[in-house]
């Protein structure tokens, strides 16, 4: 014999009922020797926690009613007998199984989180981004570039697309190239082929091959639509997150969104890999010397050293590291170089123009 | 209203609130929903929100018996489809207005759809809300009307907006005087005395003395302002009534929100859950209730409404509605 209480529907009034389990019902008696008999297959029942459990049945003339039990025995006892007739969910489990089965789902979570942050976005965004048009990435660059606002040097830039024009690309992107002045170390590629060039990288490189290389860099992230499926990865990335916490405080959220942005850096940095080695590619095709490259991680590393900043939290590959590959690579692909004159002059006209 | 059961004499009673759910249980319904939200890219949400509700309603006890919620995850999904279709028939109309040339009239019909919409989520979702929560059976209710709230809310609205927000606290007195005092609870109805020159006052001093106290004194701001939101409350059955009362103390608020902010920092936001069990009971420790009302005599009186459309509006809109 269990107690429980009553709820008839009508009144608030807690009615004291005695309740013996059955097989497959149980049975209650309440003051005034009104008995009632609810068949498991036609009760509901909510279990809260370990010690209560709330019973909804039907009762003749009055329609609905409920029966509360708030004893853990209880709560045993008619699980034991209830689960034959009904199959316990997830949510069912970890409420009695405590914080094991939590674990257990919150391992399970994290292997699909990661699964899908490594391998299930990237793979899905590498077969979207096959099948959106180039138009695509040619209005993001433009947007991009709207949104940049660099004014560039007309004739420097007239130098640097005839020392492009060089070189034999295999893109289907219309490519332009531009030289803005300014201090900062860097070069950038937008999508759509718009390359640009900082006078204040320009300054470091010493030969013709080292912008060859640079430029074959940034081309390589365009033909690889970079860009693109970086956009697309940080979305799914985003969607996935926002999905997993939705019901979580908007803090929550944030936290998460600015742990994955220091995850994104990795794919970055694969992405400078991948531009470093298509880029040698495009200089073994045109016969330009892969020392270019080799030349250009070099005075990359020299800018480094004035900057330590620990290679987890940095964009691109340690240079040292891309040194090495560079090294590894031009030994595996031996090739054929030769001079182009016309290269050449057109470099030292860039250096003249602005050498300071 | 009839009380065939009412008892004599002037008792005084005092029904007392707490809550039961222990943190780590939430946690795991909370992780549960978590990992089956991500298996059905985000689809599992209405199920999520009902299983969430139905804990915390069952842990919630006043005078022996748990609250329940019985809505369901099925109603919530419904009110979901309906509420994306309004969306998309919000954004369609936006949509072409922008591609008939017309960015002024797009951007006016947003607005003013945003103004109604508001106001019809609020209103939906309490109406949801409250009528499938339940004490020993007996259902609350909201029996304000969706036209007079709606005129009532877009007023204090753009009365505000006139007033550069000075007008806010008055609005939202007016506003909560109206949701609370068409609350019912079974045959028992709730009312709310809200004075919006009071709360305008006493907002004015939490405000500047927080400022010059370097942001102390935002405890006890913030136990005025729970003061303020449980004292004028009152619950009326026949001649009989409730009274409730605050004893929470700015104290009490530093203890709760200082050990909160810890607690979310140190698990990098896993200790969402334990955070929530302690507030809760926090507040329900914290609210005394006291009159001669026999809760035993309160009657079935609300029908039930399983219309969830306001409640996910609600949602999306992210207004934090109960």
């Amino acid at each position: 014999m269990f107690s429980g209480k009553y709820y008839d529907h009508q009144t608030a009034q807690a009615i004291p009922a005695r309740i013996q389990l059955f097989t497959e019902s149980l049975h209650m008696e309440l003051p005034g020797g009104k008995k009632l008999h609810w068949l498991f297959t036609e009760i509901t029942a909510e279990v809260v926690d370990r010690n209560f459990v709330r019973i909804s049945g039907e009762v003749r003339i009055s329609g609905e009613a409920t029966l509360e039990v708030n004893d853990p025995v209880f709560v045993k006892a008619f699980l034991q007998k209830y689960k034959y007739t009904r199959s316990a969910g997830l949510h069912q489990l970890a409420l009695r199984g405590g914080l094991k089965v939590t674990l257990i789902v919150l391992l399970a979570m994290a292997g699909i989180l990661l699964f899908g942050h490594f391998y299930a976005i990237p793979w899905c965004v590498n077969r979207v981004v096959d099948r959106l048009p180039l138009s695509f990435d040619k209005e993001l660059g433009t947007l991009a570039a709207q949104s940049i606002h660099e004014t560039s040097d007309p004739a420097g830039n007239q130098l640097l697309s005839n020392f492009a024009r060089q070189i034999k690309w295999d893109t289907q992107d219309t490519l332009t190239f531009c030289i803005v002045k300014s201090d900062i170390e860097n070069a950038y590629a937008l999508p759509g082929g718009r390359i640009v060039v900082y006078t204040g990288l320009l300054e470091k490189l010493h030969n013709s091959d080292q912008l060859a290389a640079l430029l074959s860099h940034e081309v390589a992230h365009v033909t690889a639509r970079h860009s693109v499926k970086k956009l697309c990865r940080d979305m799914s990335t985003t969607m996935l997150v926002s999905i997993a916490f939705g019901n979580a405080s908007g803090a929550t959220n944030t936290l998460y969104a600015n742990a994955s942005s220091l995850y994104s850096l990795t794919y970055s940095r694969q992405y400078e890999q991948e531009a470093d080695i298509m880029g040698m590619k495009t200089l073994r095709r045109n016969h330009i010397s892969q020392l270019g490259m080799l030349g250009l991680m070099q005075a990359l590393q020299q800018l480094d050293q004035q900057t330590n900043i620990p290679e987890f939290v940095r964009t691109h590959p340690l240079t040292e590291n891309r040194v090495n590959y560079v090294r590894k690579n031009i030994a595996e692909h031996p090739a054929f170089t030769e001079k182009n004159a016309q290269r050449e002059q057109l470099f030292q006209q860039l250096r003249q123009r602005y050498s300071k | 209203m009839q009380q065939p059961n009412s008892r004599q004499g002037d008792v005084l009673n005092t029904p007392s609130l707490s809550f039961h759910g222990s943190g780590e249980t939430y946690f795991g319904i909370l992780i549960v929903n978590m990992l089956l939200m991500i298996v059905t890219l985000g689809f599992y949400y209405p199920w999520a929100k009902a299983k969430e509700l139905q804990f915390l309603y069952s842990s919630t006890e006043m005078e022996g018996s748990r609250f329940s919620w019985n809505g369901t995850g099925a109603e919530i999904f419904k009110g979901f489809i309906k509420a994306v279709g309004i969306f998309a028939a919000l954004i369609t109309i936006v949509y072409i207005f922008n591609a008939m040339g017309l960015p002024f009239l797009s951007v006016l019909v947003y607005l003013v759809s945003l103004l109604l919409l508001i106001p019809y989520a609020i209103h939906g979702s309490t109406r949801y809300h409250w009528s499938r929560t339940a004490w020993r059976s007996i259902r609350f209710g909201y029996r304000g009307d969706r036209n007079e709230f709606i005129k009532l809310f877009i007023k204090e609205m753009l009365l505000t907006l006139v007033t550069f927000g000075i007008y806010g606290s008055w609005a939202a007195m007016n506003i909560r005087n109206y949701v609370m005092g068409h609350l019912r609870f079974g045959s028992g109805e709730f009312s709310y005395e809200g004075d919006g020159w009071e709360y305008f006052k006493m907002n004015i001093k939490g405000y500047f003395l927080t400022l010059f106290t370097l942001g102390i004194y935002v405890f006890w701001w913030q136990a005025d302002i729970f003061r303020y939101s449980i004292d004028h409350m009152r619950l009326q059955h026949g001649n009989k009534s409730y009274n409730f009362q605050s004893k929470a103390t700015g104290g009490g608020f530093a203890g709760l929100l200082i050990v909160n902010m810890l607690i979310f920092i140190f698990t990098l936001g896993f200790g969402f859950a334990w955070i929530q069990v302690r507030t809760i009971k926090f507040m329900l420790a914290n609210v005394e209730i006291d009159g001669d009302i026999t809760l035993a005599d309160l009657q079935q009186t609300e029908e039930e409404y399983r219309n969830a459309m306001g409640e996910d509006l609600a949602d999306m809109l992210d207004l934090g509605v109960i």
